[in-house]
């Protein structure tokens, strides 16, 4: 009988125990979890060295699940983590995961005179897992208690280190890209494209910095300035800097107000451009309103017999007659909230007396002539990403020139046939990996031609020296037929453009 | 003895059930807690979760040799709870005929798959699907369940399956700058200001191609309106058409016509003289008339003040120069209607219009244009229409539109139907469309005015 009751007991004892077997199931699940999956855990960890008064109450601390009992130390080269999960939306409290003892063994072997030998060799064990410390934790442990006052007294004075792995959460996710609300798309343009040279920002030089290792970033500013191609040529020298502003000079066979590619106006525009940063305050060229303006005299060239010969450019010779005058090209940052702007102006004397290209026979040709044109623009920049890795801008505004038509008939006579008032539109985009100008394109319609334009660094020769490939298309006219000055088909021309200094 | 055997039997009892019942009052709670500590272990990502890879298995061969692992490991619950053989035979039955597949959802930040469940195919179309079993919300114990090579296998996509990866297009307006190319109606903002509160003051330069209200859409107008505008909104809102007021004030030139070459035809209209053009439009109606609020009143005018000289002319004198010099609307347009879901919201217009006509002729022998038509005077040449507009409008999200049609009637008896349409992708690109047919047309009297009109511009839009 006796021994019937001992079993009956015995068995609805061992039943009682199977109910809780869930629990030890979940500790799996998490132990397994801190494990395997350190990258993306949202723990923290807090290291903890005890003190003496402590001791007492964190020795003989039982582990129901790792058997035995723990005691901390107090050794120097002995420091213990303490892996937390803070409170959130789920639980109202810190919970404590896990303590380890991490042991630097190399520290505990010196030498005679105190020195460590040998590279450091982290020892790091689990002496609390997540069963253990949960077993205390529900059973109400003074120990549990202990070491969570522990973990709050630590949290109190300083931040626990994330033990968070993963690097998405370094830059923030953003859906459109951005726009610079101060004068650094202005400058990283200018910087990239401009034929003159345009002072480096802070950003930029830190990257030039970090892409030549040990190069200092002072020593790629040079002495000197240059940028030339087949088609125009500027230089800038350091004492033409004088602070506030710069002075540098450019020779150039283009025509900014018409559809021409470079030579087929058949003039040399030469002049100066003064770059100028006006500050109300402390200088900053981010801050700072930036006038870039240019004032060239444009010379009549007769190239009329040679233009068809220049092997890098292609199309039929120009039959507009550009006239000589004076050329004012400005470009300004952002002022008082409105967008960054540009104007060009180019007026001369109307003089048809000699025609570069002239239509019909000899003794009644016909000749066309422009004088004034004028372009102004508003420039807007946007960047595809906070890294900026294609930097783009849109110039929207209108343009004009004028057209004489002269007829060389019994004398001459002139009259004015064009001056309309047209749209222009100019899209860049520049691709700019690591902040480095790799490359650019351009597309513009005006006056219903597209011009579409390419440049690529093909080479670079320390940051100094720097040679680019750049190709220019033009159009025919679009949506409309040939203006009576207009040459047939579209031009193109290639080149290779070589910058010094200009990095 | 019977007596202390009672007893004995009693004093078991209440041990193991009273350990029993303290089991189960702690258990459950003890449960609760771990399993809210597991959930909270991964870096929450839940802002991203309609972003992150989602896809479907629906391989059957690959789906039972998952299933099976799932089998023999025991890890199928339902509930949290052990599942009987009976549950896990009438489930079974459905991965024999194919109908179960497997919804998956990787991590926003890796690789690693957070999500995976059994379902059966037909739930997919549900918001909330039923799950064949519990899923597993760990790509640990998925690892541990199917092992590290199926794992592998799942996690890196190497069968067939359906990608269900939202991406997100959702578009906001901006303030600081606006560059909308429409070569019907362009405008480019380059200037805000906020005076108070959240208001928003915004100057722009705009372009309008031809007037729909008074019939003559896009280039049939012969004339080009560029000008200045301010607007001014008393908080800013998503719908950059919520202004107060809006304000445009503007001068006419003359605009060529695409797709013929640079001689105009006669039968053409032409701008005939400097002009000034004025567009007031706003929500002011609640101040003066209750509960209409939202009601956009705005009138339109163009006036031209002069004439231009023959020499600008290049026509025959025989030839007659058509030019709609003066006109004006007032129209109303009604707010949100009704919302017809991602159809858009349903909106109505409507008013009234009035233009003139003036057919002049270049003769060499004047230097001014001579007015055909002078006898009329100028209230003469005038003739009056009244139109009405309905249509959808839809803003945000992948596709935006403003699709309305249009029906204008004129008190010389003739008409014109038509629809129009603004579409853009991403709030970026698009295409503005506008077909209008004419009914009752004397083209005899009114050469000038054609029987089909079609215009179209590509949208181009950069908003910050």
């Amino acid at each position: 009988m006796k021994q019937k009751y001992y079993t009956i007991l015995l068995v609805c004892l061992l039943a009682s125990s199977i109910f809780p077997q869930g629990i030890y199931d979940s500790y799996r699940k998490v132990e397994r979890k801190l494990l395997a999956d350190k990258k993306y855990l949202n723990v923290y960890a807090v290291s903890f060295q005890p003190k003496q008064e402590e001791l007492a109450a964190l020795s003989n601390i039982p582990r129901a699940e790792s058997g035995g009992k723990f005691s901390f130390r107090i050794k120097d080269n002995v420091t213990y983590q303490i892996v937390i999960l803070k409170e959130n939306y789920e639980l109202d409290s810190a919970v404590i995961l896990t303590v380890k003892e991490i042991e630097d063994k190399a520290a505990s072997s010196s030498n005679f005179f105190g020195e460590t030998t040998g590279a450091s060799n982290i020892d790091s064990v689990t002496v609390l897992s997540f069963g253990d410390l949960q077993d205390l934790y529900f059973n109400g442990s003074p120990f549990y208690e202990t070491l969570f006052d522990v973990v709050m007294e630590k949290l109190k004075v300083e931040d626990p280190a994330s033990m968070l792995g993963i690097t998405g959460t370094e830059k923030v996710n953003k859906g459109r890209g951005i726009t610079a609300l101060d004068n650094s798309d202005f400058l990283n343009f200018e910087k990239a494209n401009s034929i003159h040279r345009y002072p480096k920002i802070q950003s930029q030089k830190q990257s030039a910095a970090k892409r030549r290792g040990a190069v200092d970033a002072a020593s790629t500013d040079a002495e000197y300035q240059i940028d030339v191609d087949f088609s125009h040529v500027s230089f800038f020298h350091k004492s033409m800097d004088f602070g506030f502003s710069a002075v540098s000079a450019e020779a150039n066979t283009e025509a900014k107000g018409l559809n021409f590619v470079p030579y087929q106006p058949m003039t040399l525009s030469l002049g100066a451009r003064m770059f100028m940063s006006i500050a109300t305050g402390t200088p900053d060229l981010k801050k700072d309103f930036i006038l870039d303006a240019k004032i060239l005299g444009r010379l009549r060239l007769n190239m009329s017999r040679t233009i068809n010969s220049l092997p890098f450019i292609s199309g039929e010779k120009p039959l507009l007659n550009v006239g000589s005058g004076v050329i004012l090209d400005v470009k300004g940052s952002r002022m008082y909230g409105l967008p960054a702007f540009n104007i060009y102006y180019a007026d001369g004397n109307v003089d048809v007396s000699r025609s570069f290209s002239s239509i019909g026979p000899a003794d009644s040709a016909t000749g066309f002539f422009t004088f004034r044109q004028w372009e102004t623009s508003f420039s807007f920049f946007w960047n595809s990403g906070e890294d900026r890795l294609l930097r783009m801008r849109m110039d929207v505004g209108a343009g004009c020139y004028d057209v004489y038509k002269a007829v060389y008939h019994n004398g001459t006579t002139k009259e004015l046939v064009y001056n309309k008032i047209k749209p222009s539109l100019t899209f860049y985009v520049n691709f700019a990996p690591q902040n480095t100008d790799f490359m650019g394109a351009s597309f513009r319609l005006y006056d219903n031609v597209l011009t579409a334009s390419l440049w690529m660094k093909i080479v670079e020769i320390s940051p100094l020296n720097i040679i680019r490939f750049e190709g220019s298309y033009m159009s025919a006219p679009i949506m409309r037929s040939n203006y009576l000055w207009e040459a047939p088909g579209g031009s193109s021309i290639v080149q290779l453009r070589y910058r010094y200094g200009l990095n | 003895m019977k007596l202390k055997n009672i007893l004995a039997a009693g004093f078991l009892f209440v041990l193991v059930f009273a350990n029993q019942s303290w089991s189960q009052s702690t258990a459950p709670t003890e449960f609760d807690k771990q399993q809210r500590i597991y959930e909270s272990l991964e870096y929450n990502t839940i802002a991203f979760n309609d972003l992150k890879q989602k896809w479907v298995i629906s391989d059957p061969l690959l789906i039972r040799e998952i299933y099976n692992r799932f089998v023999v490991r025991n890890a199928l619950r339902i509930g949290g709870a052990n599942i009987t053989m009976d549950i896990l035979k009438a489930k079974t039955n459905f991965v024999y005929e194919s109908k179960v597949v497997i919804d998956l959802r990787k991590r926003f930040y890796d690789d690693e798959v957070e999500f995976f469940a059994f379902t059966l195919e037909s739930e997919l179309q549900n918001a909330k699907p039923n799950y064949l079993f519990d899923p597993i919300k760990d790509g640990c114990l998925l690892k541990d369940i199917i092992g590290e090579k199926m794992y592998e296998k799942i996690k890196t996509q190497g069968y067939f399956y359906s990608s269900l990866t939202k991406t997100n297009y959702d578009t906001k307006s901006g303030y600081f700058y606006d560059v909308y190319l429409n070569a019907l109606e362009p405008h480019v903002m380059f200037w805000n200001t906020t005076s108070s509160d959240r208001n928003k003051y915004l100057i722009s330069v705009f372009g309008k191609w031809g007037n729909d209200q008074v019939m003559i859409p896009g280039w049939y107008s012969g004339e080009y309106i560029v000008g200045s505008e301010l607007t001014y909104y008393q908080s800013i809102s998503g719908d950059l058409r919520k202004y107060l007021y809006d304000v445009k004030v503007g001068t006419a030139v003359a605009a060529g016509y695409p797709f013929q070459g640079n001689i105009l035809r006669q039968d053409h209209l032409r701008n005939t003289g400097q002009s000034i053009y004025l567009r007031a439009s706003g929500d002011i109606l609640k101040y003066l008339i209750d509960g209409t609020e939202g009601y956009t009143l705005t009138f339109e005018s163009k006036y031209t003040m002069d004439e231009k000289k023959v020499r600008e002319f290049n026509v025959a004198p025989t030839d007659t120069i058509f030019s709609v010099r003066d006109y004006m609307t007032l129209s109303l347009r009604a707010p949100e209607i009704a919302d017809l879901g991602d159809l858009g919201i349903l909106e109505v217009a409507g008013g009234l219009g009035t233009s003139d006509i003036y057919r002049y002729q270049a003769l060499p022998t004047s230097n001014n244009l001579t007015d055909i038509d002078k006898s009329k005077g100028w209230g003469g040449k005038f003739s009056h229409n009244i139109f009405l507009e309905m249509g959808v409008s839809r803003s945000g999200g992948l596709i935006q539109h403003h699709i309305w049609s249009t029906l204008t009637y004129n008190t010389q008896g003739f008409g014109v139907v038509g629809f129009g349409s603004q579409v853009m992708l991403g709030d970026q690109f698009g295409v503005d469309l506008r077909v209008m047919k004419s009914f009752g047309l004397d083209k005899k009297n009114d050469p000038w005015r054609s029987d089909t009109y079609i215009v179209f511009s590509p949208i181009l839009r950069i908003n910050y």
